[in-house]
This record gives structure tokens, sequence and C-alpha cells, in this order.
């Protein structure tokens, strides 16, 4: 039996297949009596910061290498989101004497200072500074361009393939771009 | 995302009116200098469509975030706050994750999908990573039928704000601003687009932000706008306002998910310079865009906090809420820029929409045929010319149906794109068969379930949309086939995409 290994790409694929059908089945649970309906939101707020989590760690991994330092920036931003859609559905309603938290009631707070506005900084900060390392050196970039130049040479063998592939499916082939 | 009911003729006093058409003379006649200097910069097809693929940071970043947001962030969105409260705020919340997730997923992969092969369009990009002609084809026709929606309303939403700055009816005034986009458009390409995108862009973020000082100001600060909404009207300060949490949730999986499947912003990754420059992309953009979506949460509750309080005259309709409170509580020069802001946010969009919507004219369909045209730079002027008048007409129809279209438009883009282009540029198990499929679940669904809907043949549960549920079928029918064929992926991915899917 083959073995699969569990790659932070292989884990975020699960997690925008597993958040997907979440979402799916919350929408789902839409249509049935109100008792079944209730636990859509619950399902949508877990399952919508599953998959964008998810699909941002797919874009992040690099082959089987480990995310590093990036894993910390998007757990905590997982918290935070999925985190805040939980809280605003079980807090209690706000009153008007408060308690208000930087000019906001408690739970409108919870999602725009929690959901909207922390993860504004951690994100683009936690690219920037693991860019060098994690995302894209001179050195990735002098690969993809050394695939260029063996690309061109391909170039002819590839149309050709193209062009076979097409014949095979009944459709029309393109020149290389 | 746009207001269909933007500025109607006479909302403007007749003592501020000089004032705001002198900014908006003035404003259009910068935008027509731009146009002019970049013109004589266009000199070939990849000028046309990719900026000569020489933009740097900056410019792609303003950019980016003038062809993000429309009218629909100057007035529908605050209209929206006014109306159902922190629900609307769903809509811009995936923001503080979007440009993030757009560089990691997107942007790298796109930008250096151009170092190895000549990249034109987002389509081109599909074909070129499962080479399949079928597949660039599809996401040409998505894109087309998408690009000629958006461009109506838009095209709708930018008459309306020139009729109620010049009063030339609304008819007259849909021709005359897409006669302006047009000019410079056709002529200077993306390449006036971008430039004109970064005046637009810088003029939208600063007054966006002004007007949020002001709407701070007058409600008496955050704390006791919230107080006096709270003392009044509660629900709209609840979590997800007037809305139900799927209905929030929604919002907020639809507009940050399907972020990843907008042509008209992503395709400018292909035009920055050096991709090393994108360190600092989402960081730009996000900046940018936050400050300019102040104004969209800002307006919106402090409007409603000044009408509960009886310091202003409930309005007749929500999206008269910005220019209220323009008009009451502002300097005019600032309401004139506004208004001028409001008209920017719309012109940078349609003008990304004809650049991709010829584009998949000029080069895609054709390429799907197994053809090429002779010159790409006169067609792709041909067809910008074609789709902005077939866009003027329908925006001259119902507002229900122009309405109709942009909703239709960006559901389309979503689930047509984001499986297949998003996720497929970083996963090398999909396959052509899982793109081609998804694709067209993507077209069918929407196209499908937005017309049952607009005809009033089935009517959703509340939170439940079609672009939604074509957005979730279409990734899960991405990877259902793309498992069931996975022997054919190593096939579908030629050895210099394989190198740009590992960096």
């Amino acid at each position: 039996m083959t073995r699969i290994r569990t790659t932070p790409a292989t884990l975020a694929l699960s997690g925008v297949v597993l958040g997907t059908l979440g979402i799916g089945t919350a929408y789902g649970s839409a249509f049935f009596p109100h008792s079944l309906g209730k636990v859509g939101p619950y399902l949508m707020a877990v399952a919508v910061p599953v998959c964008m989590i998810a699909t941002m760690v797919l874009g992040a991994a690099r082959g089987s290498r480990p995310l590093g330092a990036l894993k910390w920036p998007m757990l905590l931003v997982f918290v935070l989101v999925g985190g805040g859609f939980l809280l605003a559905l079980l807090l209690p309603p706000d009153t008007v004497n408060g308690p208000y938290w930087l000019g906001l009631p408690r739970r409108a707070a919870v999602v725009l200072y929690g959901v909207g506005l922390l993860p504004l900084f951690v994100l683009p900060l936690a690219y920037a500074f693991t860019f060098d390392a994690l995302t894209l050196s001179d050195d990735d970039l002098a690969h993809v361009r050394a695939a260029r130049t063996h690309g061109a040479r391909d170039d002819d063998a590839r149309d050709d393939d193209a062009r076979d592939d097409d014949a095979r499916d009944g459709q029309p082939s393109t020149e290389s771009a | 995302m746009t207001s269909l009911c933007l500025l109607q003729a006479g909302t403007i006093p007749a003592n501020a009116k000089p004032v705001i058409v002198g900014v908006a003379i003035a404003y259009f006649v910068i935008v027509a200098i731009i146009g002019i200097y970049a013109t004589r910069k266009t000199k070939s097809a990849a000028d046309f469509f990719v900026a000569g693929q020489g933009i740097g940071l900056f410019t792609l970043a303003i950019s980016a975030m003038a062809a993000t947001l429309s009218g629909f962030a100057f007035i529908g969105g605050p209209g929206l706050v006014y109306s159902v409260g922190i629900g609307a705020v769903f809509i811009v919340l995936p923001a503080a994750l979007t440009n993030s997730m757009g560089a990691w997923v997107l942007a790298k992969r796109l930008r250096l999908l151009a170092e190895v092969r000549e990249m034109i369009t987002v389509p081109d990009a599909i074909g070129v990573r499962y080479q399949s002609p079928t597949a660039q084809g599809l996401a040409a026709l998505a894109i087309v039928l998408a690009t000629v929606g958006y461009m109506a309303t838009n095209l709708l939403a930018l008459g309306l704000v020139l009729d109620a700055t010049f009063e030339l009816g609304r008819g007259t005034s849909i021709w005359i601003g897409a006669a302006i986009v047009l000019a410079y458009s056709v002529s200077g390409g993306i390449l006036a687009g971008i430039y004109n995108d970064v005046f637009q862009g810088i003029l939208m973020a600063a007054a966006s932000a002004l007007v949020f000082l002001f709407a701070l100001h007058s409600g008496g600060g955050l704390d006791a706008i919230s107080r006096t909404i709270m003392q009044h009207d509660p629900a709209i300060m609840a979590p997800f306002g007037k809305l139900t949490p799927l209905a929030a949730l929604s919002f907020f999986f639809v507009f940050g998910l399907g972020a990843l499947g907008q042509p008209h912003v992503v395709h400018k990754f292909f035009m920055l310079r050096d991709p090393r420059k994108l360190k600092w992309f989402p960081l730009l953009m996000t900046c940018a865009l936050s400050l300019t979506l102040l104004l969209f949460v800002g307006v919106g509750l402090a409007m409603k906090a000044l009408v509960l309080a009886g310091g202003a005259p409930p309005l007749a309709t929500a999206d008269d809420a910005t220019p209220t409170f323009l008009l009451r509580y502002t300097p005019l020069p600032l309401a004139a820029v506004v208004f001028s802001a409001v008209a920017a946010a719309i012109m940078s969009t349609v003008n990304s929409f004809m650049s991709i919507g010829s584009a998949a004219l000029t080069h895609d369909l054709p390429l799907a045929f197994g053809t090429r045209v002779g010159d790409e730079l006169r067609w792709g002027r041909i067809w910008t010319v074609v789709l902005t008048v077939v866009a003027a007409l329908i925006a001259q129809q119902s507002g229900t149906l122009v309405a109709f279209l942009g909703i239709f438009g960006w559901g389309l883009f979503a689930s047509t794109l984001v499986p297949a282009l998003a996720i497929g540029l970083n996963w090398k198990g999909a396959t052509r068969a899982g793109a081609i499929a998804s694709i067209a679940t993507g077209l069918v669904i929407t196209l499908g379930l937005e017309s049952m809907a607009y005809f009033k043949l089935f009517t959703f549960p509340a939170g439940v949309t079609a672009t939604a549920i074509a957005l979730v079928l279409s990734i899960l029918v991405f990877f259902v086939v793309s498992w069931v064929t996975r022997d054919t992926a190593a096939a579908t991915l030629a050895a210099d995409v394989r190198a740009v899917m590992d960096a």
C-alpha cells in the first residue's frame, strides 16, 4: 500500500477540500427546517477560515519543505478569524450600557478589530519578512530563468505533444506562446 | 461591486454645483493628459495588454487597489452599512486576508510564468498550465460574458454620477462616460489605465481617509456614534448587523476566496518589472485598500447615528448616505473631490475590464480555435470599442437587468477561475480534465442559478446565493475530476511550468 507523505501542501489540500465541503454543508443546512439550519452559521464560521487559510498555505508551501516561520502567523490568523466568528455567534447580545471596546460594542469590536484589523498587520509583514527565505530568492529566480532557456529549446517538441493531445481529444491545437 | 442607485440628479444643491462641476472638469482634464502621455508610449500589443511588463511595485499596488474598488465602495457600500449595519462590513472584511493570500497563491506564480512564457492574459496562464486550448478558450468565454455584464453595471453607475454633476440626462451621460474611458483606453490601452489608476487610486485613498476623519468628528467620535445607534437601533451594531449570520459569513467567503478569481486585478501581476519586488506588495496594497475602505464603514455608521439622533433628516434611500454626508458635513472642495473619486473608481474598473475583455477576444479565443490574429494591437483596439458599445447599450436598459449582470459577472469570475487558476497553479495533481470540468461547471451553474433567481423561478433561503453555490461546486468538481483523471496529471505539466510551480 502506498503511503502518502504529509507535507504542508497535502495538509493544505485536505484543508481546502474539507473547508469547501463544510461550506457546502452549511449552505445545504439552510434548506432544512429551522433547528438544522441553526448549525449552518457555526459550521460556516469554522469552514470559511479553514478553506481560506488552507488556500494561503497551499500558495506558501514549496514542495516537501516545511512552512518554517510562516506557520505561526498563519495559525494566528486562523485563530483570529475563526475565533472571532465563533465569539460573535456565542457572546450574549450587547446592551446600550456596554461594555464598549475601543468605541464599539463588544461583539462588533471582535469582528471589526479581531477579524478585520489585526490580520491586516500580521499577514503582509509575515510575507515581507519571510519573502527572501521562504517565497522567492535570487536563486529561485535563477532556476526559473534557467528553465526558460531549456523551455525554449524544448518548445518544438512540446508543440508536437500538444498537437498530438488535441488530436486525441478531438480539439484544436495552439501554437506555443 | 457597483451601486446602481448612485447620485440621483438633483441631489446636488445649486450653490455647490460650481465647485463640484469645476473639480470634475479639472479631473477629466488630468485623465485626458495622462491618456495622451500613455498613448505615445503604447507601441505594441504587449504595451496595450500588459503595460510592456515594465511597471514598478508602487504602481502595481495602487492600480490593483483602484481596479478592485468601484463606485460601490463610496456609495453603495456606505448605504448598505447605513441600512443593515455591521453585516455589510463582511463584504470588505476579507481585505485583511485577500492581498496576502493573492500574493502567496497567485502573484508569484503568475509573474514567474511570465518569465518562462509570453503571458498576456489570465487564460494564457490556464492554457499554459494545462497545455489546453480548450481550457484557455472556456476561461476566455467566461471572461467575455462576465466583462460585458460588469462593464454595463459600471457604465450605468458612471452615467448616474455624470448626470448628477452635469444634468445631461441618464442616457446621454452613459454614452459620454463610456466615450471618456474609451478615449484613453483605446489609444493608450492598459498603460493609460495603469497611469490613470495610480492618479485615481491616490485620489480615492486620500479623499476616503479625510472623509473618515470628518465622519468621526461629526458623530462625536466612534464611542458616541456606537452609543447613539445602540440606543435607537441596536441591531445595526450587532456583529452580523441586520443580516443573518449565514448571509454575513457568506459575504466573507464569496468576497474573500472569490477575490482570487478577479482577472482584472490578478492579470496586473504579469506587468511587474521585477518579480522580487513582490516582497512589499501585500503591505502596500493592504495599506492603500484599508485607507480607501475607511469611508465605507465610517460614513454609513456616522450617518446612521446623525439621523437617529435627529441631527440629519431621514434619508430617502440608503444610497443617499454618502452624498448627504458629504454635502452637509464636509468642506465643499472635499465633497467635490470625493464625487470625482467615485467617477475615478468606476473608470479605473471599467478600463481594466476593457483590457481583459478585448484581450480575451483578440488573443485567447482565436488561440482556442488554433489560430492567431495578425495584428493584436489593432484588433485589441477594435474589440475594446465593440465591447464598450455593447456594454453601453445594455446599460441603457432597466436597472434590475444591469444589476443582475453585475452580480452574474462577479460570480462567473469566481466560480470559473478560482479552482483552475488559483488552486491549479499550486497543485501539480490538477489535471486538464479537472480544469475544463470546473470552468464548465462554473459557467453553467452560475448562468443557470442566477437566471432562475432573476426570473423568480426559484428563491434561495436567506444567506444562500447562486455565486456561493457555483463557487463551492466548481471547486469540488475540480478536485473530484482531477482525482479521477489523476494518471494524466504529470503529462499536462511542461518542464518550465513545473519549475515555476516548484519555485
